[in-house]
């Protein structure tokens, strides 16, 4: 698929993957809410996770989207790119203050503070700065210097995703793996799944958005 | 009508969250993140 028919392609999904996120996220409150067990160490305190993990997922996986659309703008100098890595950026920064808040809210019942400086945290914690800096340095299609830092913050997501492996930190170990089945009960595994198609749909819907906006910024700049 | 039917599942979504009557952390924690989600969908 070519640039110029995502350009039109894209716009168009907002108004559906809108839908698919208010019905989707219907049906996984109420699974996370009501249907599914509780934990038999932590209670429904359980439940904040179906939110936490999604919105962590997001926030490094958009990350990384936004890190390779940044390095093909630098290399073929193709505004589509960069207008595509600023679009997501947005949505990217708010999941990943809602994966540092609920993190928080988990961590003062479940672990009795609500931060501490380990290496998933804190990696966590630089992602977030890389996101305002790359918001902060985007001026339009093409911006050089944020696309640098996107690329280079790249680096940050290995470090993020192997930090509770490669240093003892008081943030569990990861419950999903490539190669062997997930370590979560299948009724907890539902919610979850349900939660990050929402998340997902969600994410879709304000890219578009942001996506057809940015694009007729820089039409009317550019045609100006 | 658009309008009319975001409000309307934002309201289920809401009412979800709160009639669950579950732990105060849990609560803030739905409640913060669908509130800057519904944020954002409102302001774009």
């Amino acid at each position: 698929m070519t640039p110029a028919k995502l350009k039109r392609i894209i716009p168009r999904l907002h108004t559906p993957a809108l839908w698919i996120f208010l019905i989707s996220s219907s049906v996984a409150l109420f699974d996370a809410l009501y249907l599914s067990p509780s934990d038999y160490l932590h209670g429904d305190l359980v439940r904040i996770l179906y939110v936490h993990v999604p919105a962590a997922w997001f926030a490094v996986g958009i990350y990384t989207i936004m890190g390779v659309c940044s390095f093909i703008s630098l290399v073929l100098r193709a505004p589509f790119y960069s207008i595509c890595a600023q679009s997501l950026a947005v949505p990217g920064c708010i999941l990943t203050v809602i994966c540092m808040v609920t993190g928080a809210l988990w961590g003062k019942p479940a672990w009795g503070t609500w931060w501490v400086w380990d290496a998933r945290l804190t990696s966590v914690v630089v992602l977030f700065f890389l996101y305002i800096g790359y918001i902060n340095f985007c001026d339009g299609a093409l911006n050089k210097a944020a696309s640098i830092l996107n690329v280079v913050g790249l680096i940050n997501v290995p470090i993020i995703k192997w930090s509770v492996d490669w240093w003892f930190t008081l943030h569990q170990p990861s419950s999903f793996f490539l190669t062997q089945k997930p370590a979560i009960a299948s009724e907890m595994l539902v919610p979850l799944v349900l939660m990050a198609i929402a998340f997902l749909c969600w994410c879709f819907a304000v890219f578009a958005r942001l996506f057809s906006i940015n694009m007729e910024r820089f039409q009317r700049i550019h045609h100006a | 009508m658009r309008k009319w039917g975001v409000a309307a599942s934002f309201s289920t979504i809401f009412g979800l969250i709160i009639c669950s009557h579950l732990d105060f952390f849990v609560v803030l924690a739905y409640m913060g993140t669908f509130v800057i989600l519904a944020g954002m969908v409102y302001d774009h």
